[in-house]
């Protein structure tokens, strides 16, 4: 017999029942119930670390009762503890206090249509076995060993289904916020280094479909980065043309894609966020206004998440529509949380901030890019970057696991690592290429959120690789 | 037969195991007062689950097993959910020198053999190339225990709406004061048992909560600055309900509304960038040693094993290093103590059942001691024998929850204070021309070998603060900044700060503190962070 990893259908229909059947049917509802599963393979130093199976089970119950909100959450599925968290929802919701009904995007539509069918879920990603896992790990340390170099990496399958159910508060289900969702994911990101510490190069890659991800490729690509980063030399800070490869390129935009106060319509109208989308006081409007409509970077720069992208894992569900952000270089949309919607009593659906997007890309190659640059890096990857100014989106961070300088159209150099001091919204107003989008590592964890949906559990990104002039790097720093 | 997914899921054996979980284990969610204990260490069910668990694995060829079984009960004020109730059981089993994890939300006998076969089938899985040689520090001779975290108020006996005006009055009374908009208030309560047993026959049963509050206002002065104020006395701690009741929060939000509004009186200017000494106050301190010396001191992160994720550490040649680099200057003494009162990472025993031990990491400003588990402690004593302190394991694995496998996570850090008379109003009297930074923000890189300070600043001319300074950073190499200390504010400024630590690809979380005192650097690199290279 094949193991379970996941609640079925029913047995999902089944715990909402039992919920259901326990709560007083006054007021509103939502309940949310997932199961989820994944399977972990670590190595460092070129061996296994740690190889792990994790199953859990999350149920979230909000009530609305009078005003007063409540939620309770709970990984028990037992009788005694299903009546017992409906009754302790129902309890704080009677008492009011803090309305809780959850508004923000952990709890969002999941509701299956019936427009296609959903590439969100890969039965081989889910089916692949620890030994096989296995059997590709050892292949990928097996390279790095032969050179004498130390691989260390991550390899992760996992799959998560949900159910949600909403009722109004007359009772009657809410067709947008009831339905099932069924998600899986496998990521895959490989570090190479000398023993030595003086060399370092890294690849990495996430899809739902293991079919997306070929790990050998991937531990190829970090050791050749590895051996190509060594004797690094120092190059002085400044400002230069870089090529950002797609892992660099969304390491930079994620600062403000994946932040709701720089991308959320409830911060870009109010002067007191700073958000970099808030534009100005109307003084003939009550009101204040964000940059929607208005140029904000190149207009070679298209930024969406459409329902039906397959590439980006469609979930065709009714109630969740397609995001246009950025559309040749206008700002064309802000994320939109269900609270901002339902206190301008209209009938808009909220938009969710989503952790997939594509950011289309050019005809370029990286090779082609790299051929035209005179001086300039070639960038893997950035890490730990973090804001310094909100209203400018200026971050600051390193580069990390590979930066080569380029001179007259080629690759000269493996160059020590800066600190760089940029605003994305800068860089992407100072294109100069864009290359072709690509898969990318976009790992997400999947935390004990409060009914998650799965189209925001899933976090598929597609980006280009961009040739930016100007980049600022403020100085040089020794970690390797 | 090909399968697919819904056959698979047809097989129902999921949902045959959820039916078996043991009816004491379960219905822990009660609103209001006195919810049964949970988890008894004496509760024969509990023990059975444990020792199923444990015999499946060594059956299955396991020469090492534990288990831990973890139930988290948490409560949250002005956040969502308000009750959260966690149960989790895992298993951690060594196979021929590789580890393997199984974890679940189902506490039953079956489901604890499961669990047990399941983590060797891991284990075993990476046994490609050959068993591995992998041995663990020893253990001392202490078999079985329990302890219960000391606190005076347990947050879980109260009255939720009791908690709830106690934070409400505070929001009315700064309400009154002039140009003050309250916050919300919020606070959360996490309540923690965990029992360990493993296969060399240990039993631990331990009890440990978690208090914090976010408390706070945004102030507009009369010509309409603002600035946001949240008290920085109620980061997470080891404390009951008693750690918000038994501070004068009143007189601190009175001393913070003060300060802003003396704060806001002086003219805002951009920053001169050079050579400055710089002087941190306590929370900024804390922020920069829990970044820098804190994970550059896990042996793990120092060996490699988080090369692909958080990264590495600029100690990378510990028996080179150990007791001989001068990382701080001599007034810097650093010690790690997961045992110590109060301490948000405080704990009787760690995740693989050592207790904790005392470290000095840093002792007058040299290198001395890392952070282990047994494995590595186990890779210490064979490198570096008796020119190490400790045969035994630093008692550092920690994971919240039994659903992800423990990691070297570090333990409260505390920074030794210098003499009494150093006070942070003290060293801004005695500036010439300095800069002070007050809650500021760190950033480092993936190798803790450099970073940024940046936020609230202040310019200090002849003893006082003269201007508040925008876009300042503070760009740092580690050693050499810590190296430029040249005084550490005593015992009465000191202050514990918790926080949530993360760690590893699939982020594995504890929290832990740090205590500090402000401190004085000769000379900090100040850059404007808005002027561009």
């Amino acid at each position: 017999m094949s193991e379970i990893k996941l609640l079925t259908n029913e047995e999902l229909d089944s715990i909402c029942e039992k919920l259901i059947a326990a709560s007083n049917r006054q007021g509103m509802t939502m309940i949310s119930i997932s199961s989820s599963w994944n399977s972990e393979l670590s190595w460092a130093r070129n061996y296994p670390s740690m190889t792990s199976d994790r199953r859990d089970v999350v149920v979230f119950v909000a009530r609305n009762i009078k005003k007063g909100g409540g939620s309770a959450l709970t990984n028990q599925i037992d009788d005694i503890s299903l009546q017992n968290v409906m009754r302790v929802a129902e309890n704080s919701a009677k008492n009011g206090g803090f309305p809780q009904m959850p508004d923000d995007h952990s709890f969002a539509v999941p509701r299956v249509g019936s427009d296609g069918p959903a590439t969100t879920w890969s039965d081989e990603t889910i089916n692949r076995s620890v030994e096989e896992s296995s059997r590709l790990v050892h292949s990928a340390t097996l390279k790095a060993k032969e050179r004498a170099l130390m691989s260390s990496g991550y390899l992760e399958n996992r799959a998560f289904n949900v159910l949600a159910y909403a009722t109004d508060g007359f009772g009657r289900v809410n067709p947008d916020m009831t339905g099932y969702g069924e998600m899986t994911q496998l990521q895959c990101s490989v570090t190479v280094r000398d023993p030595q510490g003086s060399a370092s190069g890294w690849a990495g890659k996430s899809s739902y479909n293991l079919a997306d991800v070929n790990e050998l490729a991937i531990a190829e690509r970090a050791l050749d980065k590895a051996i190509r980063s060594m004797n690094a030399v120092k190059v002085e800070p400044g400002r230069y043309t870089v090529v950002l490869e797609p892992q660099a390129t969304a390491d930079l935009i994620d600062q403000f894609l994946m932040d709701e106060k720089s991308i959320g319509r409830r911060y870009a109208e109010d002067r007191r966020y700073d958000s970099p989308m808030w534009f100005m006081t109307d003084e003939g409007l009550p009101r204040e206004r964000s940059k929607l409509g208005t140029t904000i970077m190149d207009s070679r720069v298209t930024i969406s998440h459409r329902v039906q992208d397959p590439e980006l894992g469609v979930i065709p569900v009714a109630g969740v529509r397609d995001v246009m952000i950025v559309e040749k270089g206008v700002l064309r949309e802000l994320y939109t949380d269900r609270s901002l919607v339902l206190n301008e009593s209209n009938l808009n659906r909220p938009n969710m901030m989503r952790r997939s997007y594509r950011m289309e890309g050019g005809n370029s190659t990286t090779e082609e890019m790299i051929a035209s640059t005179k001086r300039g890096f070639l960038v893997t990857r950035f890490s730990t970057p973090h804001l310094v100014d909100r209203r400018s989106l200026l971050s600051s961070g390193v580069t990390r696991d590979g930066l080569w300088l380029i001179e007259d159209g080629r690759i000269t150099k493996s160059v020590r690592n800066f600190r760089f001091t940029e605003s994305p919204l800068f860089a992407l107003n100072n294109l100069e290429e864009i290359g072709q989008a690509e898969r990318i590592f976009h790992p997400f964890h999947l935390p004990m959120l409060a009914g998650l949906a799965p189209h925001n559990a899933l976090s598929q990104v597609i980006v280009p690789s961009i040739k930016v002039r100007d980049f600022s790097f403020t100085s040089t720093i020794d970690a390797i | 037969m090909r399968l697919t997914r819904r056959n698979i899921l047809k097989d129902g054996a999921f949902i045959a195991a959820l039916s078996a979980v043991p009816n004491a284990a379960h219905a822990v969610i009660r609103h209001g007062l006195s919810e049964p204990i949970l988890l008894d260490a004496r509760d024969p069910r509990i023990k059975s689950i444990c020792a199923a668990a444990i015999s499946a694995a060594r059956d299955a060829g396991a020469s090492y097993a534990d288990i831990r079984l973890s139930h988290m009960y948490n409560r949250k004020i002005g956040g969502l959910p308000p009750e959260t109730e966690i149960m989790s059981v895992g298993i951690r089993t060594l196979v021929d020198g590789y580890w393997g994890f199984a974890s679940s939300p189902i506490w039953s006998v079956d489901e604890g053999a499961r669990l047990g076969h399941a983590a060797v089938r891991q284990a075993r899985a990476n046994n490609i190339a050959g068993p591995r040689e992998m041995n663990m520090a020893p253990l001392e001779n202490i078999k079985s225990g329990e302890w219960i975290m000391p606190i005076k108020d347990d947050p879980f006996q109260l009255n939720f709406s009791e908690v709830i005006d106690f934070l409400n009055s505070l929001s009315t009374v700064v309400a009154r004061w002039p140009g003050v908009q309250p916050l919300p208030p919020a606070a959360e309560f996490r309540r923690l048992d965990k029992f360990f047993a493993s296969s060399l026959n240990q039993e631990f049963f331990q009890r440990t909560y978690l208090t914090s509050a976010d408390i706070g206002f945004r102030y507009i002065s009369s010509d309409g600055k603002q600035t946001s104020i949240a008290l920085d006395s109620l980061t997470p701690a080891g404390r009951g309900f008693e750690y918000i009741r038994e501070q004068d929060l009143r007189a601190e939000l009175r001393r913070r509304y003060e300060e802003a509004r003396e704060d806001l009186k002086l003219p805002f200017k951009p920053v001169d960038v050079g050579r400055y000494p710089t002087l941190l106050d306590r929370n900024t301190t804390a922020q920069l040693l829990r970044l820098t010396f804190g994970p550059a001191t896990e042996l793990d992160r120092i060996l490699g094993y988080e090369a692909n994720s958080s990264g590495t550490s600029f100690i990378n040649d510990p028996m080179e290093m150990l007791g001989s680099l001068k990382v701080a200057s001599p007034e810097v003494t650093i010690i790690a103590d997961r045992s110590m009162e109060g301490g948000a990472g405080t704990v009787k025993w760690d995740d693989e059942g050592v207790e904790p031990q005392e470290v000095t990491l840093i002792d007058k400003g040299i290198l001395k001691e890392v952070q282990t588990d047994r494995e590595r402690a186990a890779w210490l004593n064979q490198n570096m024998g008796d020119k190490y302190r400790l045969s035994q394991s630093s008692g550092n694995m920690a994971s919240d929850i039994a659903q992800t496998p423990p990691n070297i996570f570090s333990g409260n850090l505390t920074l030794l204070p210098g003499d009494n008379s150093i006070t942070e109003k003290a060293m801004i009297e005695d500036m010439e021309d300095g800069i002070f930074v007050k809650r500021g923000g760190v950033n480092v890189d993936f190798q803790l070998s450099s970073g940024i300070i940046s936020g609230n600043a202040f310019e200090v001319k002849k003893g006082k603060c003269t201007a508040m300074l925008f876009s300042l950073g503070v760009l740092f190499r580690t050693s050499e900044l810590w190296n430029t200390v040249t005084r550490v504010g005593g015992k009465d400024s000191q202050r514990m700060f918790g926080s949530a630590s993360y760690k590893t690809n699939y982020f594995a979380t504890t929290t832990t503190s740090v205590t500090a005192s402000p401190v004085l650097f000769k000379e900090g690199t100040v850059i404007d962070v808005t002027r561009k290279a």
